[in-house]
């Protein structure tokens, strides 16, 4: 049980460290990505490091990753920089070194073999992995890159980006259909020309969605490297047609606002400490017992508000008394349902993360309800 | 033209600079958090259950498994898990005992496992986490609603220490979930004295004068309850300000503030 505690006030620590800092990117989630863990690499030599590496994401559990904004630059003569690859933040120097098996990065030595090269790619770290891949410079003018993508819809195998000229972005799962609303702009890095999608359907903050370095460009095909949901490649995109002022740029469902958000992460708990008094007395006042005998068991309610009050990602389960999954008469379902709808989504103050600066963010909820012959007994902490 | 629309593409970068600098920060400390092979991935399940599977099945490692689930309220897999420790090691009886207690609320089966741990040493009121298995069980039947048997069991836990070691070395919450079920049978007074002892042995409890309140309210000794919902309600907000969070002092026994801010305004209302 202390355990258990502890791991949940970590938890809850470094999830709200993370998830409001949101710089990452997931690009869709049915692809695994190949886990490295346990993989035993050997430590790259001084000259395989030297060069700089940009971001591609920090893979956070075995099929979510985020976008890494950032780059880490080392050069020969023990300089070491960590900046963002668009500029936005002065960059950090230090030194950097090797030491037999192991690598240094400012001052921070990473254990043997934790820092690996794998397919021209840098690790870092086995806990949530950072990949990076080596920074070629391509030069190109950044107002030619921008008047050939503004205003303009692309398309890859994958993947169809839009990019509106007043700075909006839509990305689509080519395959799925789905479309999240964002904000594009181009960053020169060396003379580099990168496109970076972040922010989300309302605002340009919350995050980096992806970061692409600009390979070539023309009026009808563009080239840009990054991560393709499963390959670092150089993806080719071929024109689609222009922008006209009637297209909007709109997400296909709900979307989070955050662009790195996992359910597990931004759960906000309701029924424990003094929250649980109101969560209890809002279901003893709105919820009508429905009197049926058998419908005894578990109820779980999980959805997701996002930093603007929508509603979304409901799922419902039932459980038995012997804890095998049911369906419940949907009298029960529908009115819980509907009391986290128009009771819990709607309360802004589960939704502000700070009560000073007046700022949301994404939440999940999660309610178990046991029930009683359609009554409602407990509702699980 | 274009040219300056695309200047003015490039400016809004410079509005994000505070929040880079948040972010450039967070990802220097994630290369911090990863100079070391952690044992546990806390913050991605699929990496932790991919770890499990390649852990030997021992009542440890099984429990551990069983803790993922409920923390991520799958009941039907948690479920599996917790049973699958019992059959491996009856002593895990206790712990899931209390967990189908304390998280999912099933107290048939909390007290099937509180009876199966207890009986592995019969003449020993054996210890799930910080307490004896008789008050464990005392909470089981108190939340079943069967008081009396919750009192017999409560005094299980309490007597036979009280006698030997005197009232101060009993945990003040056991005499307060003793009360608690006292109040529910109508035996006041019987509640005031257990609620004495738990007041001595944690002077500063909003939960024992939120409950000698109740006791009180039932004799009908109105300006005592009152005086002791208004301790609860200033004990309550010392409290909330010595300890930082969502604080409830126990939550087998949860008190409030708007119900004692509820009780406080009907007792002002019996005044007038």
């Amino acid at each position: 049980m202390n355990n258990g505690k502890h791991c949940i006030r970590l938890f809850h620590l470094v999830a709200i460290r993370y998830s409001r800092q949101a710089t990452f990117f997931i690009f869709h989630f049915s692809f695994f990505i190949t886990h490295y863990s346990f993989t035993f690499a050997q430590t790259p030599t001084r000259e395989q490091l030297v060069g700089t590496w940009i971001g591609v994401h920090t893979e956070w559990d075995l099929d979510f990753a985020c976008a890494l904004p950032i780059y880490i630059q080392l050069d020969a003569d023990s300089t070491y920089h960590l900046g963002m690859v668009d500029g936005s933040a002065s960059k950090l120097t230090s030194t950097w070194s090797i030491l037999g098996e192991s690598v240094r990065l400012d001052t921070i030595h990473f254990a043997p073999r934790l820092v690996s090269l794998q397919n021209e790619l840098l690790r870092i770290g086995t806990n949530y992995p950072m990949v990076f891949r080596r920074f070629n410079d391509i030069p190109l003018d950044s107002a030619t890159v921008y008047e050939q993508l503004n205003g303009r819809i692309w398309q890859s195998d994958s993947l169809t980006i839009s990019l509106f000229a007043n700075g909006q972005a839509s990305l689509e799962n080519t395959l799925a259909k789905q479309r999240t609303a964002h904000f594009w702009q181009l960053a020169q890095f060396s003379k580099s020309i990168f496109l970076i999608i972040r922010g989300n359907q309302h605002n340009r903050d919350s995050g980096y969605k992806a970061l692409w370095q600009i390979n070539s460009v023309s009026s009808k095909q563009l080239q840009a490297i990054g991560w393709n949901g499963c390959k670092i490649a150089a993806e080719p995109f071929r024109l689609v047609r222009n922008l006209s002022p009637g297209d909007s740029c709109r997400p296909s469902g709900f979307q989070t606002c955050d662009n790195c958000f996992r359910q597990l992460w931004a759960e906000s708990t309701l029924t424990r400490g003094q929250k649980r008094y109101d969560i209890v007395q809002l279901f003893t006042k709105y919820y009508q017992p429905v009197n049926q005998t058998g419908e005894s068991g578990l109820v779980r309610i999980q959805f997701v508000v996002n930093c603007e009050g929508e509603r979304g990602l409901v799922e419902i389960n039932g459980f038995d008394e012997d804890y095998c999954p049911r369906q419940f008469d949907p009298r029960i379902t529908n009115q819980l349902s509907t009391i986290c709808s128009e009771h819990i989504a709607t309360d802004q103050s589960i939704r502000q993360s700070d009560s000073a600066s007046g700022l949301f963010r994404d939440i999940s909820i999660s309610l178990a309800f046991r029930l009683k012959d359609g009554r409602i007994t407990e509702i699980l902490p | 033209m274009k040219r300056f629309s695309f200047f003015c593409f490039l400016v809004p970068l410079s509005v994000f600079a505070q929040d880079s600098e948040r972010i450039l920060k967070s990802c220097a400390s994630l290369l911090a958090v990863n100079r070391s092979v952690q044992t546990r991935f806390f913050f991605g399940e699929k990496r932790e259950k991919f770890r499990s599977d390649t852990l030997s099945a021992n009542p440890q490692n099984v429990r551990y498994r069983a803790f993922n689930y409920v923390w991520a309220k799958e009941y039907e897999q948690a479920a599996i898990w917790l049973e699958k420790t019992t059959t491996l090691s009856p002593k895990e009886h206790g712990i899931a005992g209390e967990f189908y207690l304390a998280q999912f609320r099933d107290y048939p089966r909390a007290l099937t496992h509180f009876n199966a741990y207890d009986a592995l040493t019969p003449s020993f009121d054996d210890i799930v986490g910080y307490n004896p298995v008789s008050y464990m069980r005392g909470l089981t039947y108190r939340s079943m609603g069967d008081h009396e048997k919750a009192i017999d069991q409560f005094s299980v836990a309490i007597d036979p220490l009280a006698a030997k070691h005197g009232a101060e070395w009993v945990n003040y919450r056991h005499f307060v979930s003793r009360a608690v079920s006292y109040i529910a049978t109508k035996q006041p007074e019987k509640a005031l004295v257990d609620l004495e002892k738990a007041a001595k042995n944690f002077n500063r409890s909003a939960l024992v004068q939120y409950h000698r309140g109740r006791a009180l309210l039932i004799l009908n000794r109105i300006a005592e309850a009152r005086t002791a919902f208004q301790d609860a309600s200033f004990f309550f907000k010392a409290l909330r300000a010595e300890r930082t969070g969502d604080y409830q002092e126990d939550d087998f026994n949860p008190v409030y503030e708007l119900e004692i801010d509820e009780t406080l305004a009907h007792l002002k209302t019996l005044n007038r």
